[in-house]
């Protein structure tokens, strides 16, 4: 009988047979990591693997004397007989599921996985397993996206009208992945395009990974600058204090995420005006995934884990959430950074 | 219609008057007289009585949606709302059918007189035909569900503030932050609190000498906590307990939301979100703002 290769421990997943762990949060020898967020990838580990395009974002926020090897989408790697191949999740740039097999046996993990168009990154790409363990961040039927196009479309209107109004955008995201998707999607003909240091920093990543993104400025010169006037700002949350407070003028603040479904969340914090664009699957685009991964048992790992387990269980899947400490999406994944 | 569910929307996302003015005025600059006035009309709380019960629609939509009751359930302890949910698990639409509000509530009128079967079917198809966030309005609107209400004496001066006034695109979203007026005022006392919070005093000219203008606690998010520090070991001038006097050389800018009358403070008037701008190091203390110029600033 076949059985899930990773298993949750204290320190994070975990393969026994091939002896690794996936995205730890404690001390060990060695790490896969699926891609770059702060709740994935810890300086806990000897030695790292991950995708190619997560080796910038990786050594920015680790460190760059950390011991890492890196393959390519579809390249396999060998680990005490347990092959290990990274597969594209959709989720930002270098983002990877983490296909283990061993005597015929597939476990994939999805790390955090997005379903909806992506410029910045490689589109995810369903794995035929027969475990699958999926993040479940928005796993409840509420959770339908739309076109990102046409959250772009608001952004870019957003911002015009502010300009006209003579007044600046301060629009809030998580400074790597989300960050850049809106930086991409930005038209840079409406006024300058400022971003806080911890984005300007990930755009570094992207742009030498061949992401093509506007120009953007950095900061702006305590007094003020008049040519920011209807500028637009991209910074994370936790800058909402600190320096960005004393922006130089008249501003509206906006906020991008899944959460701005909602709205009790857009209520939440002091938000002008919530854009729905997340990074990670909806509620479709998770039960999509695990029916096209043919995979018999599914295991959520993160946000609605028992709701969609459950669920899976009635439509006939072996299926019981995993409990890890990941945190998915939340309203500010910077702050632990 | 488009416009009147966007002002619902952020009306009942915002509590704070000056911004519902704001979304208020917004909103009669785009909309013609007929709108305007069922607008005032439901604001002020003159709305359609409830047509069906909340709980009836949710039964319904569960079967709609193919879910399972305990979803749906879960779904709801999620948002709070059951019209949201509602809204939610119903197939997106994404384009705004711009149905106005006088024939939105015209449509509820219609099925009032209905029997139960045929007013449930127009309903749906009510609701299956409009964008999402009309959807949720509708829902609102088929269960009685708002207890928004503006008061009339504010639709009123939103009307006023509108008429004659020239039509201009708006749009109820975009809000003024910020909106700082500034004054440059030199550093006269520092105290010392408990842990990294420090007190700083302002002022700025009156007659040929200073008065005291406004006290801002930092926490040094401005990160010149240093500067100023060695700046006060060399330029005190007396200590009192915690509070030091420093000679007034070092300028700031200070921006604040309003300035207000007010009898306790020293100046005769108070700052409204008085906050430390910048550090202005080439700038002398003859180029301060004066307690005159704040004055005139003084809003009622």
């Amino acid at each position: 009988m076949s059985r899930s290769l990773l298993i949750p421990t204290p320190q994070g997943l975990y393969c026994p047979v091939g002896d690794f762990h996936i995205d730890p949060h404690g001390q060990v020898d060695r790490a896969i990591i699926s891609h770059g967020h702060s709740d994935h990838a810890r300086k806990v580990a000897k030695k790292y693997l991950a995708h190619k395009d997560s080796a910038g974002i990786l050594r920015t926020r680790l460190g760059r004397g950390i011991s890492l090897s890196t393959l390519e989408y579809g390249e396999s790697l060998t680990l005490n007989g347990v092959r290990v191949t990274l597969f594209p999740a959709g989720h930002l740039l270098g983002s990877s599921q983490i296909r283990c097999e061993y005597r015929g046996n597939i476990t994939v993990f999805t790390g955090d996985f997005g379903t909806t168009k992506n410029d910045t990154c490689e589109p995810f790409q369903p794995v035929k397993c027969d475990t699958f363990i999926p993040e479940s961040t928005f796993g409840l039927p509420l959770y339908k996206w739309e076109a990102p196009e046409i959250v772009y479309q608001e952004i870019n209107d957003w911002w015009r009208k502010n300009r006209d109004k003579g007044l600046a955008s301060v629009l809030y995201c998580y400074s790597l992945g989300k960050a850049q998707r809106i930086l991409n999607a930005l038209d840079p003909s409406i006024a300058p395009i400022i971003v806080h240091e911890s984005v300007g920093q990930m755009n570094v990543c992207y742009r030498d990974a061949g992401i093509k993104l506007p120009q953007t400025l950095k900061g702006w010169d305590r007094g003020g600058k008049p040519s920011d006037a209807g500028a637009i700002i991209l910074a994370p949350q936790s800058a909402i204090s600190g320096d960005w407070r004393t922006f130089p003028g008249k501003y509206s603040t906006g906020f991008a995420s899944g959460w701005m479904l909602l709205k009790k969340m857009r209520k939440m914090g002091d938000i002008d005006k919530g854009f729905v664009l997340s990074d990670h699957a909806d509620w479709n685009g998770l039960l999509n995934a695990v029916k096209e991964t043919g995979a018999e048992r599914v295991y959520p790992t993160h946000g609605f884990t028992k709701q969609l387990s459950r669920y899976l269980k009635e439509l006939g899947y072996d299926s019981s959430p995993l409990e890890t400490t990941f945190s998915g999406e939340k309203m500010d994944e910077d702050k632990s950074v | 219609m488009k416009a009147f569910v966007t002002l619902f929307r952020n009306l009942e996302e915002s509590a704070d008057h000056k911004v519902r003015m704001n979304q208020i005025i917004d909103f009669f600059r785009v909309s013609t007289e007929e709108e305007i006035t069922s607008a005032i009309d439901f604001l002020s709380g003159n709305r359609p009585k409830k047509l069906i019960d909340i709980s009836t629609l949710k039964d319904a939509i569960q079967q709609m949606a193919f879910l399972p009751e305990w979803l749906v359930e879960e779904s709801y302890s999620h948002s709070g709302d059951w019209a949201e949910v509602v809204s939610l698990l119903i197939k997106p639409v994404k384009i705004d059918t711009g149905k106005n509000l006088s024939s939105m509530i015209a449509g509820v009128e219609k099925l009032r007189g209905l029997g139960s079967t045929m007013k449930m079917e127009g309903v749906f198809s009510a609701l299956q035909s409009v964008s999402t966030d009309e959807r949720y309005f509708l829902i609102k609107l088929f269960t009685g569900g708002t207890r928004l209400k503006i008061p009339e004496e504010m639709l009123k001066n939103c009307r006023d503030i509108t008429s004659g006034v020239p039509q201009e695109p708006g749009d109820g979203t975009l809000l003024e932050r910020g909106s700082l007026n500034k004054v440059k005022a030199v550093l006269l006392y520092v105290k010392y609190g408990r842990g990294a919070n420090t007190e700083y005093s302002f002022a700025v000219k009156k007659g040929d000498g200073l008065v005291t203008l406004t006290k801002i606690t930092s926490d040094d998010e401005y990160n010149f906590g240093n500067e100023i520090s060695s700046f006060v070991k060399n330029n005190t001038i007396e200590k009192f307990g915690p509070v030091i006097s420093v000679k007034p050389e070092m300028v700031f800018e200070i921006g604040f939301d309003e300035v207000r009358l007010s009898p306790r403070h020293k100046c005769g008037v108070s700052l409204v979100s008085p906050k430390i701008i910048a550090l202005l190091r080439g700038i002398t203390p003859e180029e301060i703002g004066s307690i005159e110029y704040i004055s005139s600033l003084i809003s009622n």
